[in-house]
């Protein structure tokens, strides 16, 4: 009848929150609830969309939060995937489990201003819930995620696949050309291509490292893969395939902000 | 002669300078806890004042609506200026006053269960819940709730944090040393039923 009202008391049970091993993936399907064509195809957009404007966002669909809150569970799951960039804390993630039949996104400190709980709710409850509602689940998630990164930046249009990294580096071997003779510009090439690589490689590692030593995260030592895909992006020769360049989160924050729903 | 009275120089020095190490070591890490502490409390503190920020909001919507019931609105004005009485200084020190931190929190509960009542008596008004006004207001109110629960309960880490250490070996034996400086922290307790902030989902 009215509104439920929990108790949001401090259990200490809350404090030890259990939390779903990181996303490798923008988007990850635990509740096998998208057509595979819908997950590759979000996973292009929002890929595509962290490298033009740097934000992470990362759709989780699972089954159930258990026991937990949703609101207690998401928020925790959100800061320990440490999604969006560290100091700027623009990661957004798009929650949704199946069998609660409950949705939520939860916002970045950073990402509050540009999307704040007025409009998170509305696209909860205008766009996503509607469609969950009529077992659209791909609808819902890709015009939930669509109505995500029009609020926030709404200039970004997703385009075909086209190596990021590729244009700039013939450009500067064309100009190279035109003025020098050929030789010139293979030896510009080939000195500065390890020169990005080095200065790319300790950024990486200057930047990978203490995060992962304080999330007590070892991963990256046990894993290189991890640790190389980041670099490997950077200097990529063509995005194909959804794991050319894996979801691995910045060391964004998150504060609660966002909004719930459910169908 | 010489080496015996080099080693009983030596020996207390050595137990001295081992002390002094673990001593300052300790000292350091209370510090550094502590303003963990005081900058959590600057968030809660925040995330407060973002919900007392939208109560003057709330109350013009409701009171335009025909025949609201005067007395709910009336109440969440009164939590909000008892909230606004509590002293910026005691408010600071919370954490280490406990008189201070349970006005503080008593003052902010009343606010939580006078919006839970308003809330509750909104849903009898369904022309005033379905004005897109008011519904970007129950959006907000609900996210700050949500951020208030979050920043409470990081609080209460730190805190935890910062006594769990103040409270064992080595720290233990000389924090008394310090005076207040290093008081035990307060934590925020889970209030039983109505004293509790609440949660509306107001998907129902």
């Amino acid at each position: 009848m009215l509104g439920l009202i929990l108790a949001l008391g401090l259990a200490p049970a809350a404090w030890g929150a259990i939390v779903p091993p990181k996303p490798t993936h923008f988007v990850t399907d635990e509740a096998g609830a998208l057509e595979s064509d819908t997950a590759t195809q979000l996973e292009r957009e929002l890929r595509e969309y962290e490298t033009a404007t740097g934000h992470q966002i990362i759709v989780y669909i699972g089954e159930t939060t258990g026991k937990e809150p949703l609101e207690n569970y998401t928020v925790n799951a959100a800061q320990s995937w440490k999604v969006g960039r560290k100091g700027k804390d623009d990661g957004v993630v798009l929650f949704l489990f199946m069998r609660d039949r409950r949705v939520r996104i939860e916002v970045g400190y950073g990402l509050e201003g540009d999307l704040p709980d007025a409009r998170a709710k509305q696209i909860v409850d205008e766009t996503i819930v509607p469609r969950l509602k009529d077992d659209d689940t791909d609808g819902a998630v890709a015009s939930g995620v669509a109505a995500i990164l029009t609020t926030i930046s709404p200039h970004f249009q997703a385009s075909q696949p086209v190596s990021a990294a590729a244009a700039p580096q013939s450009s500067s071997d064309g100009d190279g050309s035109d003025d020098q003779p050929a030789w010139f510009g293979i030896l510009l090439f080939v000195g500065f291509v390890p020169v990005v690589m080095l200065v790319m490689g300790v950024l990486r590692w200057l930047f990978t490292l203490p995060k992962g030593l304080k999330a007590a995260d070892t991963a990256f030592i046990t894993t290189p893969r991890l640790f190389f895909s980041g670099s490997g992006s950077s200097s990529s020769d063509g995005d194909e395939g959804v794991g050319s360049s894996d979801f691995s989160g910045g060391g964004g924050s998150f504060g609660g902000g966002g909004a719930s729903g459910s169908w | 002669m010489q080496t015996r009275s080099l080693v009983g120089i030596g020996i207390p020095i050595a137990i001295v300078l081992v002390v002094a190490f673990v001593i300052g070591g300790t000292y350091n890490s209370l510090v550094t806890l502590g303003q963990a502490v005081d900058s959590q409390w600057a968030q809660v503190q925040n995330v407060y004042q973002r919900r007392a920020d939208l109560v003057p909001n709330l109350v013009a919507t409701v009171k335009g609506a025909a025949n609201f019931e005067k007395s709910t609105y009336l109440a969440v004005t009164e939590a909000r200026s008892k909230v606004g009485q509590v002293a910026p200084q005691a408010a600071q020190n919370a954490p280490n006053d406990p008189q201070a931190f349970a006005q503080y929190e008593q003052a902010q509960n009343q606010l939580s269960s006078a919006l839970s009542r308003l809330l509750v008596v909104v849903e009898n008004y369904p022309d005033l819940k379905a004005t897109s006004n008011f519904a970007t207001l129950q959006a907000q109110l609900e996210g700050t709730e949500n951020r208030i629960a979050v920043e409470r309960m990081r609080y209460n880490e730190a805190a935890q944090a910062f006594n769990t250490k103040r409270d064992t070996i080595p720290a233990v034996f000389f924090v008394s040393m310090f005076g207040s400086k290093f008081n035990e922290k307060n934590y925020f307790k889970a209030q039983p039923g109505a004293e509790s902030a609440p949660a509306v989902d107001f998907s129902k």
